[in-house]
């Protein structure tokens, strides 16, 4: 009888009525339960980390480029308007040692100077910002320091401004100076000649005085008929509020474990044998009210209240080499800790694991584990963020440092522990009940952020979230500010 | 063992020789030869499922926690140790076991009589009866006459492995053995009686 019934059951051809056929329904749902195909993502988070990096350098450059060479950005002219009118002394760091005992009087000269001292070559300098022309001339006379000036050529009209540069002590010098052959240049003047991006100064040997410039730009800018350039948004946000301001907002953040491969970060584990598997299904629910104190332009302190609600969902299948040590995973206790939270506190129920009777476990035999674990985080922070800010265009830019105080409710489901042995389980039933904790904790935060300012008063910000303490947790955030001046 | 699929998009039959090559295929996750894999074993598994469910409904979740289970596993497949019809096949078996340990199945074979032991029967009546018909009768076994008789007789499990994967002494696996011989061929005598009647 056994033979027979053998026999007929063995007849795996479809039968016409179709009883041993499979619904195509079942294939369909067992589908979406089969391992995912690995992505490599790994590379596309270098390059996105190397191109984050790369524009963050560029723009920390380019910013600090932009400042030596155009020193009178708007930014800087409330600072010109607290210097004295009657003081006029150049203020530069960068000028020669014989500027020190430059006077107000010696700075700008026009007409003609002393036939000994000077025999001008123009070499044309372009500056980044206003094109201005920088003429140096040094070339007949640099053999005498003493007799060297500097001299500034208003092409447009003619007139020609000499800044005395090098250090004055003899006679010539004097003659030179003196005030019945002097006249300053009037706001004015330069205005009509737009003279501040035509003004041409003499190169002393290899150095471009651009400090000389910037005096001079400086003191006419404190005329306000010169101010005829609208300023950018971003200038009267500043300007409006120079002693700083607040910023509210609302912001959304995504963590960005795809970008971190977080699959693969579980199976790098080095005591995991080929073959080990998580499939990981992960759900976040977020609302960021951000609240910003600005100090100045440059500094500010981010805070606020994050809230969000993580489920990730693991179903793990792992391969690993059975050794004798590990006999005592399989006595009344199992592993204490299948998941272990960031200060240890979950599953420290313990899982009771016993294998069927008469099963043998030989050194080094491949055990397979296999269990579903639904772990959900309701997460509460409050961010403390310093951050440094510089601009461009419309666009701020922020570097930050700081940390996350989070106070964190972590629940996992009840898990089941199958253990197989060549394909067959060699365990009975291990169930690790539920659990839930809650956390107090702390991560600190490396932060790159960027804000475009649609109008004064509202903006959209962008920033990438490094979380130092544990890198996987590092998010992005979106958001839209508002500020009150 | 050749074996291929139609390419519902195209109707082309596309035939492959390798099953090795289909499995690493399956493993690294490409549709096509995991379809491939399923339609050259789908009957199988599908008659395994049926035998060890009590009903219809119970065999067809049988078969879809089996064949999840199966490509879960694909990548412990060695073909070395065993065919693939074979392991694939306990992996049904096992995926049985799991889902009728649901309904508390080691307490109605344990408390079965031990002593009951009767000879193979090898009667030509039974070879008018169908698989799809011996499949109907096997299912309605109880569970504990079921799960022996499939393990023991088709799958071809030794009396002690059974005992294990059961967790019942060696002595009731054989004794469940007979009791489901002796049952099923009254089962089939009354089919066959019913059939002339």
């Amino acid at each position: 009888m056994d033979d027979f019934i053998k026999k007929q059951l063995e007849d795996y051809s479809s039968q016409e009525d179709g009883w041993n056929v499979p619904s195509e329904k079942h294939w369909i749902a067992a589908k979406e339960h089969f391992p995912k195909k690995k992505k490599k993502r790994r590379p596309l988070f270098l390059i996105l980390s190397f191109l984050t990096v790369a524009a963050a350098m560029s723009l920390i450059l380019w910013t600090m480029t932009d400042k030596e060479h155009a020193p009178s950005t708007i930014a800087e002219t409330s600072e010109v308007n607290t210097i004295p009118r009657a003081t006029k002394s150049n203020t530069s760091a960068s000028r020669n040692q014989s500027d020190q005992e430059h006077t107000a009087e010696n700075e700008i000269i026009e007409g003609e100077t002393d036939k000994n001292e000077i025999e001008k070559t123009a070499v044309p300098v372009k500056t980044n910002e206003s094109k201005n022309i920088i003429t140096a001339d040094l070339s007949k006379n640099s053999t005498d320091p003493i007799e060297r000036n500097q001299e500034t050529t208003n092409h447009s009209n003619g007139t020609r401004v000499v800044v005395p540069q090098a250090e004055i002590s003899n006679s010539k010098k004097s003659s030179m100076h003196d005030r019945n052959e002097t006249k300053e240049l009037s706001a004015s003047k330069i205005k009509t000649t737009n003279a501040l991006n035509s003004l041409s100064v003499p190169k002393p040997k290899s150095a471009i005085h651009l400090a000389s410039l910037e005096s001079i730009s400086k003191r006419y800018l404190q005329n306000e008929n010169s101010y005829e350039k609208p300023l950018p948004v971003l200038s009267t946000a500043i300007l409006a509020a120079p002693t700083g301001f607040y910023e509210i907002g609302l912001a959304r953040k995504n963590f960005l474990l795809n970008l971190l491969d977080f699959e693969a970060s579980l199976t790098e584990d080095e005591e995991l044998e080929q073959g080990s598997s998580f499939v990981v299904d992960r759900s976040l629910i977020n609302a960021n009210l951000v609240l910003n104190k600005y100090f100045n332009r440059r500094w500010s302190l981010s805070t606020g209240l994050h809230v969000s609600r993580l489920k990730i969902g693991i179903d793990a299948s792992i391969n690993t080499l059975f050794e004798n040590t590990d006999l005592d995973m399989f006595s009344v206790n199992g592993p204490d800790e299948l998941i272990q939270s960031r200060n240890g506190g979950l599953s420290q129920t313990g899982l009771e694991i016993e294998l069927i009777e008469g099963v043998e476990l030989m050194d080094k035999d491949v055990l397979n584990f296999q269990f579903d674990i639904d772990l959900r985080v309701i997460a509460f922070e409050i961010p403390l963020i310093f951050n440094y800010h510089f601009y461009k265009s419309n666009f701020e830019f922020a570097l930050g440092v700081g940390l996350h105080l989070e106070y964190l409710l972590v629940s996992q489901n009840e898990i089941e522990v199958f253990i197989f042995k060549d394909s067959e389980q060699i365990n009975l039933e291990a169930i690790q009940a539920a659990d839930s904790e809650r956390i107090l904790d702390h991560s600190y935060y490396l932060k790159f952020g960027t804000k475009y300012l649609i109008n004064e008063n509202i903006n959209l910000g962008l920033s990438l979230n490094g979380n130092l303490t544990e890198f996987i947790f590092s998010f992005a955030e979106a958001g839209l500010y508002y500020r009150f001046h | 063992m050749p074996f291929g699929y139609i390419n519902n998009q195209t109707q082309e039959i596309i035939l492959i020789q390798d099953l090795d090559h289909i499995i690493t295929k399956s493993i690294e996750g490409n549709e096509s030869a995991q379809r491939s894999l399923y339609e050259g074993y789908r009957v199988k598994w599908f008659m395994t499922a049926m035998r060890y469910g009590k009903s219809k409904e119970q065999s067809e979740d049988i078969f879809q926690e089996g064949l999840i289970q199966i490509f879960k596993d694909l990548h412990q497949y060695n073909s070395k140790k065993s065919q693939f019809g074979t392991w694939s096949n306990r992996v049904i078996v096992h995926a049985a076991l799991r889902y009728l340990k649901k309904y508390a199945w080691q307490n109605s074979i344990k408390d079965q009589d031990e002593s009951l032991l009767i000879e193979d029967d090898q009667e030509t009546i039974f070879q008018k009866i169908s698989a799809k018909e011996i499949t109907q009768l096997i299912q309605k076994l109880p569970i504990g006459y079921r799960l022996v008789f499939n393990m023991y007789v088709i799958e071809g499990y030794k009396h002690n492995e059974i005992a294990t994967l059961l967790g019942i002494k060696e002595g009731t696996s054989k004794s469940q053995l007979a009791k489901a011989r002796k049952t099923l061929k009254k089962q089939i005598e009354l089919q066959l009686i019913h059939k002339h009647v």
